[in-house]
């Protein structure tokens, strides 16, 4: 220890700057892989979520990227219309989140509806911390609306507690009763890019029956057909429905079977994933050259000091181990500095009132930001030892001679 | 480059690191104009890098200060010498200014070609060359002899 405080403070600090460049880059590298792992983590969770909905006999529709729709032609009788036809023929999940509303809780965050119906309910299946799952069958109007609230407005609403406000889709007061509190970090993965999440931390679930669904808005009523999957349907049953679609609304939508949708999404993750571990090595490889570049113009300019200390007993063995402890400081400032900027990330949501994307976690920080610390750890240990053992190498490279000359 | 206190190893290694950080730029800019509409997730990861963008570019620079600062370390003894058979310190902070600059000046017009291949504006690299000049002029304060 006393031998690494020496060499800490008397050689590699003496000369600060090859030591805070050295952390610089090493920054980079972990910066890089932090974010690329996390990406990739995130993705996969997201993924995940996907493959549940993904099942035989569903039918997921999304808006061709072609389709140029002419707003006048949907109304909401139409669209009404539209929803007592699915009623009628077909079993669908429907969950539409990001309804914005002001609802009064402790933290002043702008609190969101999430519209569900009951197919997607039993899909997602949502853990609870507290209270009763969601039921379907209240009439609207006439009694109080069972809900579930996120973690974030649980001590504001707790179970039991009645809330009266405008619901945003059917602009009609409501009385919501809370029935259940969501688990922290309840969340959505978005279909097209897994690797981007709503939270409902602040957010209230409002179960969607038949009655609700009539009396919704536009808003609701094609947001939630451009996201809607068919359960237990067939290829001519969606096909059908996407002409009625077209044909009643003007929106072309393509509903993709579960193989569609597998072929689909293999390909596109894997293509992304692909590029994006490319831009990290590519990236890493020059940042840990660079690195490397600059222990061994350390090395130059303390050639005298280490073959002083080798030859006065200094073993290889021991420089080896000086060198180990003395990255291993490194990178824990390194890691110590990531963790707080992930940490300050995250705490700025909140910051900025941006309830979709506030979060729980120890110091702020999510499971898969520890996962992506962990992965980061692993790549430190190799750009540590490769550039350890360069080192030494270049080391043992110096004649003795040379240095005491020096 | 006549006198000069750079070797031919200084300066690949100079213009390594110059290279490096004008490139890197380049890349940061040429991704933003790319269309990753039909990639959500590639998307959102090379945002997630491009919001740092300037900050990464300036720690980037930060290996040309190393550079300095362990070349003019590694050249005291020889600028010693260099005063001793008749050189002047003045003369060899201009030189080592001039030749400094003339190494970057070549590094810029080298990565010029990486803006014509990426069809990019030819000033994009220009801040950057003004932050070099910076480090030059701040380090030719440190040009010392033993």
């Amino acid at each position: 220890m006393r031998i690494l405080r020496f060499f800490i403070t008397r050689i590699f600090l003496k000369r600060w700057i090859l030591v805070l460049g050295m952390i610089l880059l090493l920054f980079l590298a972990n910066y890089l892989s932090f974010t690329t792992a996390r990406s990739v983590i995130s993705t996969f969770q997201g993924y995940q979520e996907i493959e549940t909905l993904n099942q035989e006999g569903t039918f997921i529709a999304n808006l061709d990227p072609d389709s140029k729709t002419e707003n006048e032609t949907i109304n909401i009788d139409k669209t009404r219309k539209l929803y007592e036809y699915l009623d009628n023929h077909y079993t669908y999940a429907l969950q539409v989140d990001g309804f914005v509303t002001s609802l009064e809780n402790e933290h002043e965050m702008e609190v969101t509806f999430s519209y569900i119906n009951e197919e997607a309910y039993k899909i997602n299946q949502f853990s609870l911390s507290q209270g009763n799952h969601l039921t379907f069958n209240y009439q609207f109007n006439q009694e109080t609306i069972p809900v579930l609230v996120g973690a974030g407005l649980a001590t504001t609403y707790p179970v039991g507690s009645t809330i009266e406000i405008t619901d945003p889709v059917t602009q009609q007061l409501v009385n919501l009763n809370v029935r259940g509190v969501l688990k922290e970090n309840t969340h959505r993965s978005n279909f097209y890019a897994p690797n981007i999440k709503n939270y409902f931390n602040f957010s209230i679930f409002l179960p969607v029956n038949e009655e609700f669904i009539q009396r919704a808005g536009l808003d609701l009523h094609v947001n939630g057909l451009t996201d809607i999957a068919l359960l237990d349907s067939t290829e001519d049953e969606a096909m059908n429905l996407k002409e009625h679609i077209q044909k009643n609304l003007g929106l072309e939508l393509n509903f993709f079977n579960q193989q569609e949708n597998f072929d689909y999404f293999e390909e596109y993750y894997v293509y992304s994933l692909k590029i994006i571990c490319t831009i990290m090595f590519i990236l890493l490889i020059i940042i840990v050259c660079l690195a490397t570049w600059n222990n061994f113009t350390s090395i130059r300019l303390m050639k005298k000091d280490f073959t002083i200390n080798l030859v006065v007993g200094l073993s290889y063995s021991k420089l080896r181990a000086i060198f180990y402890s003395y990255f291993g400081l490194l990178f824990s400032i390194n890691l110590t500095l990531l963790i707080a900027i992930t940490a300050f990330n995250r705490y700025g949501f909140w910051l900025r009132k941006e309830s979709l994307y506030a979060t729980y976690g120890i110091f702020g920080l999510l499971s898969m930001d520890w996962i992506a610390l962990l992965i980061v750890l692993f790549i430190d240990l190799i750009i540590g030892v490769t550039i350890v053992e360069l080192t030494l190498t270049k080391i043992k490279r110096i004649p003795i001679s040379v240095g005491v000359l020096n | 480059m006549k006198y000069s206190l750079f070797r031919f190893i200084d300066i690949f290694e100079a213009i390594a690191i110059y290279l490096i950080c004008f490139a890197s730029n380049l890349l940061f800019i040429y991704v933003l104009t790319l269309d990753l509409e039909a990639s959500f997730i590639l998307e959102s990861f090379i945002e997630s890098i491009t919001d740092y963008q300037l900050v990464i570019i300036i720690l980037l620079t930060f290996m040309i200060i190393v550079f300095h600062y362990q070349f003019l370390n590694r050249r005291k003894t020889e600028i010693s010498c260099r005063i001793l058979v008749g050189d002047t310190m003045v003369k060899i902070i201009i030189r080592y200014i001039l030749n400094s600059l003339a190494i970057l000046g070549f590094s810029f017009f080298l990565s010029l070609s990486l803006n014509f291949y990426l069809e990019l504006n030819g000033t994009s690299n220009l801040y950057l060359v003004f932050i070099f000049i910076l480090y030059i002029l701040i380090s030719a304060g440190q040009v010392k002899k033993e």
